[in-house]
């Protein structure tokens, strides 16, 4: 089944295209704010690339989050067009999931740190399950400090951290959980086109998956506007 | 419809996310409306008093996939059947206008048709042509909605002049604080238009900011203040709120202007057509004042249907033909351009 898989939710815009075994080709490019400009043209020549057109695609798989807002979106609507269009299934896959498949580790917990902006990370705990890492936990938005005092209190061992809320917080990763924190170096920061298509292989196998009108960006969080509405009803 | 399709008809899908409706609609030849699917937010913005761009951002990107199957489906045509796809790129609320955007680029991409970019205002000037195909400039045209207050001097298809514009709130914007401060909810447009026709618009002397003589510009927070004002000075103990007075007489200084500033706007270019616009040109009292006065000074006016006032996709789709005849094309690349003025090129 050919596969075309994206990520718009970091500053890496990531595109893969895969056949089900293996990754058959990959764009990745440091891109800030460009991802609405430059989606669909890389796309279009990594298709060309491999000698495909996008009428060939049989499956879209887009990192649904949670990440940057405006970035998700831009990803989800035009994955959304694209199944509809083409009459092909979707498949969302976290953009936490690809960012812990690639530090993948046994025997470690792996915790994406996925900068929030207001002061918070998303993050989810992961433990390696043969080639696939394995979430047990939900998708958090967490202060960092909370998140370290949460992790040592657990007790893990080792805790590899990977994310570009390191590049805010590492130090009170560290300060807390001390040479149990392992921190990712920054090329392995980001949720990859190729780890999300590595993620989904077995619910493709499946068969399993979204419903395209329901599939959607994990926020997380409400918008700010509700929130406050939220506190101030619910007080 | 497909079989009665002639092969010189040009089918344009037209997309629309600027502010708070979702909307898609194919029009045939720019003037025949095949079909128009708007799915609109305001239940979710109502608790907030006015548009909360994120939330508009995430019910746009539920409802465009909805809404483009709902429209193949009421026009009974497939893609294929169409020759151009249309898409808001600006003025707007940047995340809203992306979703359309995108939606749009991935129509084009696949099913190879060429993508035009439309400027909203523009939009909802020739909105106009569909009850009036044979409208032509030179004209003035009055843009009144949630976002926008303006005089435009339109003197070709595509050439236009900005002669005046709001200094601080939109006309629609002064219309929610109003209702929003006496209570009656949002939007303020339509409650306060129902709710002034039982009131007497001379009860209460509210001032008309007209600002400097032959000016065309206009300004709407000291007229706000001044019912903010009256209001507070009120004994409430002894009187309920004047809510009908109240509204009746709020909406004849804002139309007092409006009238006043589009006829004088007219006179200078020496123009006699009158195009109203945007989603306040469907407040009925607008409508009466500007009928009675066009008539009395021998002017012409125009103005759409009430449903092709508000934001919908039928605008985009009657603009965008006229720009696809024009040769007007976006690329895959191209950005939306939240603060586009009316007659700047649309470069992408």
């Amino acid at each position: 089944m050919l596969t075309l898989a994206f990520d718009t939710s970091s500053p890496v815009l990531t595109v893969a295209i895969g056949d089900g075994e293996r990754i058959i080709t990959e764009t990745t490019t440091w891109l800030p704010r460009g991802h609405m400009a430059k989606l669909l043209p890389a796309i279009d020549g990594l298709l060309k690339d491999a000698g495909l057109t996008v009428q060939d695609v049989e499956a879209v798989i887009i990192g649904s989050g949670p990440g940057s807002y405006t970035g998700l979106r831009i990803g989800m609507v035009i994955a959304r067009t694209l199944a509809q269009l083409l009459k092909v299934p979707i498949l969302g896959i976290s953009s936490l999931d690809a960012i812990a498949q690639r530090n993948i580790k046994e025997g470690a917990l792996i915790c994406p740190v996925v900068d929030a902006k207001r002061g918070e990370v998303y993050a989810a705990f992961y433990r390696s399950a043969g080639d696939t890492v394995n979430r047990f936990t939900n998708f958090k938005a967490i202060a960092p400090d909370a998140l370290a005092e949460l992790l040592q209190l657990e007790g893990y061992e080792r805790v590899i951290f990977a994310g570009d809320g390191l590049k805010l917080y590492s130090d009170v990763l560290v300060q807390v959980l001390g040479d149990k924190a392992k921190l990712a170096p920054e090329d392995d920061w980001w949720p990859l086109a190729s780890d999300l298509i590595n993620v989904a292989r077995p619910r493709i196998r499946a068969r399993d998956f979204d419903e395209l009108y329901q599939l959607a960006p994990i926020y997380v969080r409400l918008s700010q506007a509700e929130e406050i509405w939220e506190k101030r009803h619910r007080g | 419809m497909k079989d009665i399709k002639n092969i010189k008809d040009i089918y344009v899908l037209g997309i629309e996310s600027s502010c708070d409706e979702t909307g898609a609609a194919i029009v045939r030849n720019g003037t025949d409306v095949v079909a128009s699917v708007v799915a609109s937010q305001i239940e979710f913005h109502q608790k907030f008093g006015g548009v909360v761009p994120e939330i508009a951002s995430r019910k746009h990107l539920e409802m465009l996939n909805p809404v483009l199957d709902d429209v193949l489906e009421k026009a009974q045509l497939t893609y294929e059947d169409l020759d151009a796809v249309a898409v808001t790129i600006g003025p707007g609320l940047v995340g809203a206008l992306l979703m359309g955007l995108g939606a749009a680029k991935v129509i084009s991409y696949v099913k190879g048709l060429p993508l035009v970019g439309v400027n909203h205002i523009e939009g909802h000037i020739y909105a106009n042509l569909i009850d009036h195909p044979d409208l032509k400039p030179p004209l003035i045209s009055l843009v009144v909605s949630g976002g926008h207050t303006m005089l435009v001097y339109m003197e070709d298809f595509g050439i236009y002049e900005p002669l005046g514009q709001t200094l601080d709130d939109a006309v629609g914007e002064a219309y929610d604080k109003v209702a929003s401060f006496l209570g009656l909810g949002y939007p303020g447009g339509p409650i306060i238009d129902e709710m002034a026709k039982k009131g007497d618009p001379t009860a209460i002397q509210f001032p008309r900011a007209m600002l400097k003589k032959g000016e065309l510009n206009f300004s709407l927070s000291g007229l706000k203040t001044a019912v903010l004002n009256y209001v507070s000075h009120l004994n409430l103990d002894a009187h309920e709120l004047p809510l009908h007075d109240l509204t009746a007489s709020f909406q004849a200084a804002v139309v007092d202007v409006l009238v006043v500033k589009t006829i004088r706007a007219a006179r200078e270019k020496g123009v006699d057509k009158i195009v109203l616009a945007g989603g306040v040109a469907a407040n009925s009292y607008l409508r009466e004042r500007m009928i009675a006065e066009t008539k009395r000074e021998g002017l012409l006016l125009y103005y759409p249907h009430i449903f092709l006032c508000t934001d919908n996709a039928i605008m985009i789709a009657v603009a965008g033909y006229y720009r696809y005849l024009a040769g007007d094309r976006i690329t895959l690349e191209a950005n939306p351009i939240p603060n586009l003025r009316l007659g700047q090129k649309i470069e992408a």
